[in-house]
């Protein structure tokens, strides 16, 4: 019995031995523990659907052995912190709006992928990337910068420094016993800077004016000052180009446009335009609008106009952009921000321009769609059809209501006070009240605006390409859109531009698919491994 | 006295200058500046520094401080970086629009709540009214402001429909002082008004109840009853004599009603001062944000020291040295 009890005591100790020899051994092939990740996203201010897409990504992540600090943090510190100040601790997951301009995919191209830019957060640097970011640019020749943006795309999605996670999908809800041809104005976001949908819209009813239910108020009038509502200016003040609902810019206030060389933009304005006081808008009106905006710089504008030198008057209704360096973006993001003043009403203000309080002085005058009526400081604001227009709108007028919150933007839609709602309410809340109620039409806008994972370049593990890789094949992009922005966000392409900006996307990039045990391969190949409860390590050094 | 308002001044112009400084350091210890924004939207780092100088931030925050107070001692709460104009023609339209659910809430609060403080007051200790006012009284006190307000929205407006639930007047209506003077105002006005009357029962029907429990047992009841009067009369004689310190509190609380109005204003998107301030700090547009700390912080120094002034008048027994 005593041999018996010795024999399972030995056997015990040796086979526990065996166990903790082999253990230990196992443990010196692996390196450092990776450690816990900070993973920062845009907090509750901006709605739920950040916090519930970082948690489903982080929970695919965590399947790699990775564990995660959840960091919610309030929108305009998220801005200046981590998209422009460059203080990204590890990782990052939020959003980029559908801006009209972004159809142009120098954001994405440039200002947050190559070295030196101020919101390129991720702080990846690669040379030859960033000059091509700058040859782009100086190719006015769309096929030329065309070929040059897909090479670009080919060398980020080798070297992966972040990804897009998802694509959103805006919505809008309007009245349709009351409106009629309300056109969706995908890949880009209700923005008033479109056609589509305020200027297509038709009333059916003998109520002529179009009640938009929105949050915010308008800060100014004055085109030069006013940079949250630009689009709202621009009802009010024509510019010189639209962006069509095929995301390319098409003549507005310019009938055409051509460039005589790399750097002269030779524009010629319709003949049939009036400001809203009834005087012809001419090429002097023009230049001098383009003059005196480069001559006082007004910073707000500063993102838009820094490549322009001036403009020189041909005849009365032809003119010219002088540009510093050839711009391929200028179509797109210049000619369809910059606005036209008319000269007889500004150039004897002797004052400070930029801070001119257009309303008071009476001179809230463009030569846009609609006119300056009424401006009850947030309350409402009342443009009435200027029914000389080129593109005048079958109505009489827009009001936009300053309703400061979502509540109250769905009550005035169910009352009938509000025609039309956008972005404003939850896209979800605004598609179950186009279900519920027979007279509200909700229409969807996939649009090119996007969600995106961000991870610091510089350090440890994700300067390693086949942790990015591995991350990224364990991105669950569909998942995200469907949990996290319930349902109205599609998966997002490869590459770092979205694949809404058609031509400029490059459809030929090897697709990524979600495949966790192809990611922890990947890990495994890079000499990664896993201690016995899970946690991912550094290979050994 | 003169020695006594003299003393108050003085503390009262310490107490507004350190809230001043107190605010003044808050916006700017926040991690963002309010050029951030415009940051994201590509705007060059030259153009900031211009925004920057234009609005008084580009100093050091000392250099800023020195510079704020000077500007504040000669009536310049400086320019609204959203608006583009001086703070105080900012706030001024939203101060009447403000007035116009404080002064009638808190006066038709006081008026209610203190009848029912009588009521409860006089009614048998312990019995059903005075158990069912105090427990009214308590969870009105208990519910935040928003609270009332999304409940009278949810039932008055949503699933009744019988007033709107948002805005000072309809979109179509007039302008002017006449907008103030029609019945689509009045219809407006409705909610929010009870939301502030709401708010402001339970303080005044507790303090009017305190008091008459208390005045009841006071020889001068005895002697009014003696006299063989009703006793309707009696209450009355009670409740008057209770007055006291809800007539030195409804300074102060109209000081607070405009601070404490914020919510109502936001539930029923009232354009008042409140929202306003809300969103001027949403986007840090500090000079309206300061300006109307500033004024909030002079109209509750101010309230205090007439409520205490008042109360020796009205209490000879009350004198101050």
């Amino acid at each position: 019995m005593n041999y018996l009890v010795k024999s399972v005591a030995t056997a015990t100790v040796g086979a526990g031995s065996l166990f903790f020899a082999s253990a230990a051994l196992s443990q010196e092939k692996l390196g450092e523990i990776v450690p816990k990740l900070s993973l920062a996203y845009y907090a509750a201010d901006m709605g739920p659907v950040y916090e519930q897409s970082a948690r489903v990504l982080s929970q695919e992540w965590a399947k790699l052995g990775l564990e995660f600090q959840m960091r919610p943090i309030q929108f305009s510190t998220f801005v200046s912190d981590i998209i422009v100040g460059g203080k990204l601790e590890d990782m990052a997951v939020f959003s980029v709006g559908a801006d009209p301009d972004r159809i142009d995919p120098v954001f994405y191209l440039n200002n947050i992928s190559a070295c030196g830019q101020r919101a390129n957060g991720s702080s990846w640097c690669n040379e030859e990337y960033t000059r091509l970011a700058e040859k782009q640019l100086t190719q006015v020749n769309s096929d030329e910068r065309r070929e040059t943006i897909h090479q670009m795309q080919e060398l980020f999605q080798s070297q992966i420094p972040w990804w897009p996670v998802t694509n959103t999908v805006y919505g809008i809800l309007y009245n349709s016993d009351k409106w009629e041809n309300v056109t969706n104005p995908s890949p880009v976001a209700a923005h008033e800077n479109l056609v589509d949908p305020w200027l297509a819209a038709r009333p059916l009813t003998d109520d002529r004016i179009m009640d938009w239910a929105y949050l915010e108020d308008v800060s100014t009038y004055n085109p030069m000052s006013e940079e949250g509502a630009t689009g709202w200016m621009r009802f009010v003040y024509d510019t010189f180009a639209k962006i069509g609902a095929d995301g390319k810019s098409r003549p507005w206030a310019a009938e055409s446009w051509e460039f005589t060389d790399d750097t002269t933009v030779r524009v010629t304005l319709r003949d049939d335009m009036t400001f809203h006081d009834g005087e012809a808008v001419t090429a002097d009106d023009a230049v001098f609008t383009i003059n005196k905006i480069v001559e006082i710089q007004p910073p707000t504008m500063s993102s838009r106009i820094g490549n322009i030198a001036g403009a020189t008057k041909i005849d009365d209704h032809t003119f010219e952009f002088n540009l510093k360096t050839p711009d391929a973006t200028f179509e797109t993001i210049a000619m369809t921000y910059l606005f036209i003043l008319p000269e007889h009403l500004w150039a004897d203000y002797e004052g400070d321009m930029v801070n001119r309080d257009v309303v008071a002085d009476g001179v809230a005058i463009g030569s846009g769609p609609f006119m300056f009526k009424e401006w009850r400081v947030n309350e409402l604001h009342d443009l009435r059809t200027h029914k000389a227009h080129f593109a005048a709108p079958a109505y009489d007028g827009i009001r936009r209501l300053a309703l400061g919150q979502a509540d109250a933007i769905r009550s005035t839609m169910l009352d009938g006070t509000a025609d039309i709602a956008t972005t404003v309410l939850p896209v979800a809340a605004m598609s179950d009240l186009g279900m519920q109620e027979d007279f509200l039409e909700f229409i969807e806008i996939p649009s090119h605006g996007t969600m995106m994972t961000w991870l610091n370049n510089t350090k440890p593990p994700f300067s390693d390409l086949e942790f990015r890789r591995a991350l990224k094949t364990a991105t669950a992009r569909q998942r995200a859109a469907i949990e996290g922005w319930l349902g109205f966000a599609v998966p997002a392409g490869e590459g770092n531009v979205p694949r809404q900006t058609g031509q400029w996307y490059n459809s030929d990039l090897e697709p990524v698919a979600f495949d966790i045990d192809a990611a922890r391969k990947i890990l495994e190949d890079a000499g990664y491994g896993w201690d016995d409860d899970g946690r991912l390590h550094y290979p050994v050094k | 006295m003169r020695a006594y308002i003299t003393r108050r001044l003085l503390q009262a112009i310490l107490v507004v200058f350190v809230v001043t400084t107190i605010m003044f350091f808050m916006f700017r210890i926040m991690p963002a500046d309010p050029t951030t924004m415009f940051l994201e939207g590509g705007m060059t780092e030259e153009a900031r520094q211009v925004l920057l100088e234009e609005w008084g931030l580009n100093g050091t925050i000392w250099e800023q401080y020195v510079l704020y107070m000077g500007n504040l001692l000669t009536g310049d709460f400086g320019n609204s970086f959203f608006y583009r104009k001086p703070a105080w023609e900012v706030l001024f339209p939203f101060i009447i629009n403000t007035l116009w659910i404080a002064v009638p809430g808190l006066l038709l609060g006081a008026f209610i709540g203190s009848a029912l403080g009588m009521i409860v007051g006089w009614a048998p200790r312990g019995g059903k009214v005075e158990r069912s006012g105090i427990l009214l009284a308590t969870i009105i006190r208990g519910a935040p402001s928003f609270v009332v307000g999304i409940g009278l929205l949810a039932v008055f407006s949503s699933y009744l429909n019988w007033v709107p639930g948002y805005g000072m007047g309809d979109p179509q209506g007039q302008t002017g002082l006449m907008r103030y003077l029609n019945w689509d105002f009045a219809h407006h006005l409705i909610l929010p008004l009870c939301a502030v009357i709401i708010f402001f029962i339970p303080e005044n029907l507790l303090l009017m109840r305190s008091g008459v429990v208390e005045a009841r047992t006071e020889d001068y009841i005895e002697l009014v009853r003696a006299k063989g009067v009703s006793e309707k009369r009696v209450a009355w004689h009670a409740g008057r004599n209770s007055m006291l310190p809800l007539i030195t509190w409804l300074f102060p609380a109209l000081a607070e009603t405009i601070a404490g109005i914020v919510v109502v204003e936001i539930v029923f998107s009232w354009p008042g001062v409140g929202r306003e301030l809300v969103l001027a700090v949403v986007r840090q547009d500090y000079p309206v944000a300061q300006a109307a700390f500033f004024l909030l912080a002079i109209m509750i120094v101010l309230a205090n020291l007439a409520a205490d002034l008042t109360y020796s008048k009205l209490d000879p027994r009350v004198a101050y040295k």
